[in-house]
């Protein structure tokens, strides 16, 4: 509770990237990650927070997705507030694979609920829409099946693929 | 019974029905199944002071005179709840039977009541008031499982071995009818009491309970049974098949060759004409496959929201931390066993933190989520987990405790 007392005269943080550069950030919105919740609340807000996991162009991504998710400063997020959003969070996912799966990873370690919704959806739906062969070629996974054993999973499953 | 139906969808229908209930008869849930115990147990009273000196066999082959005398059995049955409310206003409205709501509406019924159905019904009611418990003491089920264990077990006998495209046999067909509307008869019963006014005999106007059918009943019961007779009607159109099946075909294969077995041996195994099936008959299957998928769909939306709906027992609220916490040691227990040996070739999605494929398959449904096992081994592997299963059924009721907490 004393720490964050002490840091509301604080009110920002920076964050630094695996590659070093480094990004000021809004305490409140940054808190959006409960990891980053929990370094500023066991007092690392005097100095840089590192996350190593992250790279540069990602964490930019994320800091945008905490400034629009930051809880609003004056009471309620209003309706309209939330369908604007939602259209946003859709955007800000139909990205490129590559982009997908950092941001998804991101979402883990910083453990951005909201964020880490939106992007497993976001590839559960690319599961769904896509043929197996498609799927690998998606996301460059080497099958790496014997065609005997991939005969054989599929025999089990045949019908799911009428 | 197909005369409750009807008067369980006008019910819903007609919402400014209002009948006033005596006191006894406010707790309505099991009624029917009461009554028709009660009716039951009169008629036996019946039958054997009027039997004499005859025998049973006796009563049971004449298959006319006990057909008619079980008839009136039933009729009294079906009709005492008719009769508690013959004195009240609204009858009439009771006896809207026409309505589009019911889906059995041009089928009769399809089943005549043998003496013999009385008493496998009698049977099949105690086992289910009963439970396990013979001796009637505490330990019976809750009536909702005992229905529910009910309706599992007819449907393991009816389809429990259908392994064949064929049109179901008409013995095991009226049997699951007949069955299944004893064991949904209780459900004509779950009403939910909303508030009405009635226009007292002196220019009062009065504030009563009316029934009205629970919604989720109103809801799902008649999409089920409409899914139900589309499944069996798919099974009915399976005559003059161009495809047959190899009799006794796999399953001496299976056993004999052992070398090169299939692991479904017991399943026949279907023949089509070496020229393969004509274009009529494919697209025929094709769309039954399709309607069949459809009802699948359906069916399982239905399970969804239904499990949805229920409130968690807090019994599993508080276990849920734990077995979270269990899973997490598990998890992290197998991951080195499950680990991928060749990371080099592995691509990051292939290589994706266990966790995080969990949660993403989560989110696929599940007709789909089968397909998605084919792409790689590590993949393959975190859908094996038995935990997946759980956790499919843990995602189920976190939502639900999520929903309770918002509330």
């Amino acid at each position: 509770m004393s720490s964050t007392l002490c840091c509301s005269f604080a009110k920002n943080v920076t964050l630094r990237s695996s590659d070093g550069q480094t990004f000021e950030v809004e305490e409140a919105a940054a808190q959006v990650s409960q990891t980053i919740k929990r370094m500023i609340e066991d007092g690392c807000t005097g100095s840089v927070i590192p996350v190593p996991n992250l790279t540069g162009p990602v964490l930019a991504l994320v800091i945008e997705y905490f400034k629009k998710h930051s809880p609003p400063s004056d009471g309620c997020p209003t309706a309209l507030l939330e369908m604007e959003i939602k259209d946003w969070d859709a955007k800000f996912v139909a990205v490129d694979n590559d982009t997908l799966l950092d941001l998804t990873l991101a979402a883990h370690y910083l453990e951005i609920q909201g964020l880490l919704d939106l992007t497993c959806h976001r590839v559960a739906d690319i599961l769904n829409d896509n043929s197996v062969e498609k799927i690998r070629e998606i996301f460059h996974i080497k099958n790496d099946f014997t065609p005997e054993e991939e005969a054989e999973e599929r025999s089990k499953i045949q019908w799911a693929f009428e | 019974m197909m005369g409750m139906r009807r008067r369980l969808a006008c019910c819903t229908r007609d919402r400014e029905i209002s009948i006033d209930f005596d006191e006894q008869e406010r707790i309505m849930t099991y009624n029917g199944l009461e009554s028709c115990i009660l009716n039951n147990h009169s008629y036996e009273n019946e039958s054997r002071t009027s039997r004499g000196d005859e025998c049973v066999t006796d009563s049971l082959d004449d298959g006319g005179s006990s057909c008619s005398s079980s008839k009136d059995a039933f009729g009294s049955f079906s009709s005492k709840w008719l009769t508690m409310k013959r004195d009240e206003q609204s009858y009439d409205e009771w006896e809207l039977s026409e309505s589009p709501q019911h889906f059995y509406v041009n089928e009769k019924p399809a089943y005549a009541i043998q003496f013999s159905d009385v008493e496998a019904m009698k049977e099949k009611f105690a086992k289910l008031l009963l439970g396990e418990d013979v001796t009637g003491g505490s330990k019976g089920q809750t009536t909702a499982l005992a229905l529910s264990n009910g309706i599992t077990n007819l449907a393991a006998t009816v389809f429990g071995e259908l392994w064949k495209l064929e049109p179901l046999p008409e013995e095991s067909k009226s049997k699951w009818r007949k069955e299944m509307d004893w064991l949904l008869s209780p459900t004509n019963y779950m009403v939910e009491l909303v508030p009405a006014k009635q226009n007292g005999a002196n220019g009062r106007t009065l504030e009563i309970m009316t029934p009205k059918a629970r919604a989720d009943i109103h809801m799902n019961l008649p999409a089920l049974q409409k899914l139900d007779s589309m499944l069996i009607e798919t099974l009915d159109s399976m005559v003059n098949t161009e495809f047959w099946y190899a009799e006794g075909g796999s399953r001496a294969e299976g056993r004999n060759n052992s070398g090169r077995q299939s692991k479904r041996w017991w399943l026949p195994s279907p023949q089509v004409p070496k020229t393969g099936l004509s274009d009529t008959e494919r697209k025929k299957l094709l769309h039954q496959g399709r309607v069949v998928h459809q009802v699948f769909k359906a069916a399982k939306s239905i399970n969804e929201n239904v499990l949805l709906e229920m409130p968690v027992p807090a019994i599993i609220k508080d276990a849920l931390p734990k077995l979270g916490k269990e899973r997490k040691k598990w998890m992290k227990s197998k991951r080195v066993s499950y680990g991928v040996n060749d990371i080099a070739d592995m691509c990051r999605w292939g290589e994706l933190d266990r966790d995080l494929l969990t949660l993403i398959f989560l989110r696929v449904p599940e007709y789909d989520i089968s397909r998605v096992r084919l792409v790689c081994k590590s993949w393959l592997a975190v859908m094996e987990d038995p935990f997946f299963k759980i956790m499919i059924v843990m995602d189920i009721v976190e939502k639900i405790r999520g929903e309770y907490e918002d509330m």
